[in-house]
């Protein structure tokens, strides 16, 4: 909020400079800084009554020590209040004071020190009678009310509508309100719905010269809940729900008078007040126990210290042996608790004068370890060449429908705007988007992962999964730096596998060829570990090329990591390993193309040969070979864990395996 | 016996006129070879007598050694030879072979480097989740119902009761709720606020930390942070402590740091305060135990949060938020 220095030096005793005030402002949790002859300070949302000058007038009085200049007004009643007032709900409205002024001139002009200071704080301009009320709630915080005192009957009571009610206001809105919200009424008609706004009927305009002010208490709830059940939120319902003070109606009033008085001519009423005397009476009363201080902010505070910041915050005290039972004034309405209170002096004592201590460094079992290390695995993708990137988590939601076929997306309700208005189901659209960007700026061997979670609704049971991904181009990089010139299917396959070995005990893994709603049919699959799929791999289809307009092929992977059933649980345990040396033996056989590899190692592992301990491939060709066959080279490895291997022993090992593959695949060994 | 000796002399000359293995082996078969001119010899001592045999011997297997020796002399030579003949063809200014480095985001090395510090003091690290319900997010953190930013405005909704969070802070329920004390946790992740221009991105990444013990205090809190600052910027830069408001501590505070572009003169990055916010904190709200079940006679908390990008910004000078997510590989390549 702007504050106008010169009101602020009108109502204090202040004579420090500027510059100190600003700084010690913020220090106590007032943020602000200068602004020509304006302060412009963020007020807490807890401090609402700060909201005003009498209220940041307070709170600087008590930065600056200074005693409290007296705002005092007297004024002289000489007209009788004719107008009588009952109200039917004190919880709603325990305090309820109003005037009557006439013969007030209407037509003058706002002086222009008052526009300024509204336009400030960007509320509107009306006739001088309405922006002179303004000018007084910006300076007391109390919301005030005018009413054309010609255009009402004198008796006037405040009670909750009795039958259901169309009214027009002075914004000139119709609006329809329940049996549930309070009006003021006078014999005929319904004249305001108190603390939110006037009706059109009681509006005051140029001509009015009679008028009638209102200023009162309402219950900050009932407010607040009306505001909201009918949309209707004005500077007054602002102020209302977040609680006033219930000590400042009268001055309000006398400000009022005053100002009009000297202004716009006029003869002012006396003040009629009603009220509800135990309100008054409940002041809270709050105990602050000395230990409590001690424990909460590390450091013994001496007492006088305290009680001068009490003294400064205008709280009135009783000091007892262990505690002090404070009288909170009615405008902290934010101090509700003890610890509102010590918050009150480490504020004013300053945390800077509190010790730096290290708290004791407990030895905490090491619960960290069996969690799978994601920076272990992104530090994997950073040593193949890829580039973290992260991208939002909400998605245009087309492309996610293509991408994420037959599953329940999250929506969001209010997204920012139309490409981001989906959580993601995968992290292909941002990474593709990514992709896009850079090789747009000419880019063109590219290799990025990403680490984030996606989202996805089922049966309203809102879910996120943490996953890795990444995207590549085709061509890893220029021809000559690179021993792989080109990624594929396997380059990729093999990170992949890699990762999954990080993340998972289990080692079956079972790639199943499918069809993907985004990958090619031919060189993609999906990896299911024990049923549960842990990951896909393959090249961009089509389809999704075309969407992000690629003219290369692009390979993706995503692992999924948060499926906890499969992650490592157990802490590794070393196992001895063989000392005595391995033979090896290289073995070409040719074979029908449609054998699988995976099952070709399926049925020689399944020959249970112990001494066997590595197979691995070679080599791979199909070039002059027949049309239906292929060759393939397999290393094996032979070693025994209690003696030295035989070459005999291993040569009847590899006759086995031989003729086992000739009668099950009908192979034949290459010379 | 001196034309045995002879051998040697043949040998050393034969062997200065080569200059390839292949050559070497020649003459190594040649002379000590199984039909070696040497080994014959050798293999024909027993036509001497048998009092000259033993001399003889010893003799020709002097001569053998020095000439075994004279051999793999050469060998050593020819191979040590070769091998620099072939250094010689070498460009090594040439680039290496193999894959460029990639690298990680500056915001995953920016956790990394704020939760090991934090490790170091004994916190455990647990992750959060980013869709919760508004009760978790706001009601339980004491976050009053008419709260500006629980609005529209402000939150991204899913549903009447799903948002995505806000702050990290709603970890801290979901442990305080389902655990016994004492903690001491330390979370990082992503956030969101309906917030878009040139400070503010929609989603950003917050770090969050907190201990519930026994007689913990405030200045445990000021011990804590303000060496972790220390650390983390790696000097002891000057440090300007506010009192602040939140909903879910009291007292809470703010910590800034002395503008490191213009060191405290006031410039535009620091709004001409000579300061920048990095640190928000306090302790832990009675409100807050009393949602979570903790007793606040026996313990108290401590609590604080700070932006990720934020701190990225200052500590690696990096001058628009907006980089961080556009994922412009010249940026990413960076760091």
């Amino acid at each position: 909020m702007k504050f106008n220095l010169k009101t602020i030096y009108k109502y204090t005793n202040i004579n420090i400079d500027i510059d100190s005030l600003v700084k010690k402002l913020t220090k106590v949790g007032f943020e602000s800084y200068l602004d020509d002859e304006y302060i412009n300070i963020s007020i807490p949302y807890n401090r609402p009554d700060c909201l005003n000058y009498f209220g940041i007038i307070k709170e600087i009085n008590a930065i600056t020590s200074v005693k409290v200049k007296k705002i005092i007004f007297d004024t002289v009643s000489k007209i009788k209040n004719e107008v009588k007032i009952k109200i039917l709900d004190y919880n709603f409205c325990p305090k309820y004071s109003h005037i009557i002024i006439k013969n007030i001139n209407n037509k003058k002009c706002t002086p222009s020190y008052i526009k300024k200071e509204l336009k400030l704080n960007n509320i509107n301009l009306h006739s001088i009678v309405v922006d002179i009320i303004n000018y007084v709630t910006l300076l007391t915080g109390q919301p005030l009310h005018v009413y054309d005192l010609d255009k009402i009957n004198k008796s006037i009571s405040l009670k909750k509508i009795d039958v259901q009610n169309n009214i027009l206001l002075l914004n000139n809105n119709k609006m329809n309100f329940n049996t549930d919200v309070f009006a003021i009424f006078d014999n005929k008609n319904i004249l305001s719905i108190p603390g939110i706004i006037g009706c059109d009927i009681s509006k005051v305009n140029n001509n009015t010269t009679s008028i009638l002010i209102e200023s009162a208490y309402f219950n900050d709830k009932i407010i607040s809940n009306t505001s909201e059940k009918y949309n209707l939120f004005t500077k007054s319902s602002d102020i209302f729900g977040k609680k006033i003070d219930i000590t400042r109606q009268k001055i309000s009033l006398n400000l009022v008078i005053k100002l009009i008085t000297e202004m716009i001519d006029g003869i002012a009423s006396n003040i009629i007040t009603k009220q509800n005397k135990l309100f008054i009476k409940n002041q809270r009363k709050i105990r602050l126990y000395k230990k409590n201080i001690y424990e909460i902010l590390g450091k013994k505070i001496d007492c006088k210290k305290i009680e001068n910041i009490f003294l400064n915050l205008d709280f009135k005290y009783i000091k007892l042996n262990k505690f002090w039972l404070l009288y909170i004034p009615f405008y902290r309405n934010d101090i509700e608790i003890e610890e509102n209170i010590i918050n009150e002096i480490i504020r004013y004592y300053g945390y800077e004068n509190i010790p730096c201590v290290y708290p004791d460094i407990k030895t905490i079992f090491n619960k960290n370890e069996n969690k799978i290390d994601l920076n272990y695995i992104k530090n994997l993708l950073v040593n193949y060449g890829y580039n973290e990137v992260i991208n939002y988590s909400f998605v245009n939601k087309n492309i996610e429908n293509i991408i994420s076929k037959n599953k329940h997306l999250i929506y969001l309700k209010n997204p920012l705007s139309e490409n981001m208005n989906v959580m993601r189901n995968s992290l292909l659209q941002g990474l593709s988007k990514t992709l896009q960007l850079n090789m747009n700026r000419k880019h063109d061997f590219l290799k990025l992962f990403e680490a984030g979670n996606i989202y996805s609704n089922d049966n309203n049971n809102y879910k996120e999964y943490k996953v890795i991904g990444g995207i590549c181009t085709e061509n890893n990089s220029i021809e000559y730096s690179t021993f792989i010139k080109k990624n594929n299917f396997f380059t990729i396959k093999n990170i992949v596998e890699n990762i999954l070995n990080i993340i998972y005990e289990k080692k079956i893994q079972i790639y199943n060829k499918i069809k993907h709603n985004f990958l090619d049919n031919e060189d993609s699959t999906e990896i299911i570990i024990d049923k549960c799929k842990v990951g896909i791999i393959g090249s961009l289809n089509n389809d999704i090329l075309n969407i992000f307009s690629f003219k290369k092929k692009i390979y993706f992977f995503e692992i999924y990591i948060n499926n906890k059933l499969f992650l490592k649980k157990d802490r590794k345990k070393y196992k001895e390993f063989s000392k005595f040396p391995h033979i090896r033996r290289d073995l070409s056989i040719i074979i029908n193309k449609n054998i699988l590899f995976r099952n070709l190692i399926k049925y020689i592992s399944e020959l249970n040969i112990i001494i066997l301990k590595k197979i691995e491939l070679l080599d791979i060709y199909e070039k002059n070979i027949d049309n239906n066959n292929k060759s393939i080279t397999l290393m094996f490895i032979f070693q025994s864990n209690n003696n030295t291997l035989t070459y005999k022993d291993v040569d009847d090992k590899i006759d086995m395996i031989i003729k086992g593959l000739n009668e099950k695949f009908n192979s034949s060994l290459r010379l | 016996m001196i034309k045995y000796n002879l051998y040697i002399k043949k040998v050393e000359e034969e062997l200065d006129n080569i200059k390839n293995k292949i050559d070497l082996n020649n003459i190594k078969s040649r002379y000590i070879g199984k039909n070696g001119i040497l080994t014959n010899v050798i293999k024909n001592i027993i036509k001497y007598p048998k009092e000259e045999r033993s001399i003889i011997g010893k003799e020709l297997n002097n001569i053998k050694k020095k000439i075994i020796y004279l051999i793999e002399d050469k060998e050593k030579y020819i191979s040590y030879k070769s091998l620099k003949e072939k250094d010689k063809k070498i460009d090594i200014t040439l680039p290496g072979i193999g894959i460029k480095q990639g690298t990680t985001h500056i915001i995953t090395k920016t956790i990394n480097e704020i939760e090991s510090f934090f490790e170091k003091m004994g916190f455990y690290l647990v992750d959060g989740n980013e869709i919760d319900t508004e009760f978790y997010n706001f009601d339980l953190l004491n976050m009053p119902k008419n709260h500006p930013s629980r609005n529209m405005h402000d939150t991204f909704y899913l549903n009447n009761n799903y948002l995505l969070r806000t702050h990290t802070s709603n970890m801290q329920i979901h442990i305080m709720k389902d655990n016994v004390p004492p903690f001491k946790i330390i979370s990082s992740g992503k956030v969101y606020r309906k917030d878009s221009d040139i400070t503010h991105t929609p989603m950003f990444h917050q770090i969050e930390g907190f201990i519930v013990d026994k007689n913990i205090s405030l200045a445990h809190l000021k011990g804590i942070l303000i060496n972790f600052l220390y650390s983390f910027f790696g000097e002891k830069i000057p440090l300007n402590l506010r009192s602040s408001y939140f909903p879910f501590t009291e007292p809470s505070m703010e910590i800034d740091i002395e503008c490191i572009n213009c060191k405290g003169k006031k410039c535009s990055i620091c709004s001409y305060t000579g300061w920048i916010e990095v640190l928000g904190c306090g302790i832990i709200h009675p409100n807050v135990f009393k949602n979570c079940n903790i007793n606040n006679k026996i313990y108290k908390g401590i609590a604080f949060g700070m932006g990720i990008e934020r701190l990225s910004m200052i500590k690696y000078n990096i001058n628009d938020l907006r980089l961080y997510f556009e994922n412009n590989i010249e940026f990413l390549k960076q760091f």
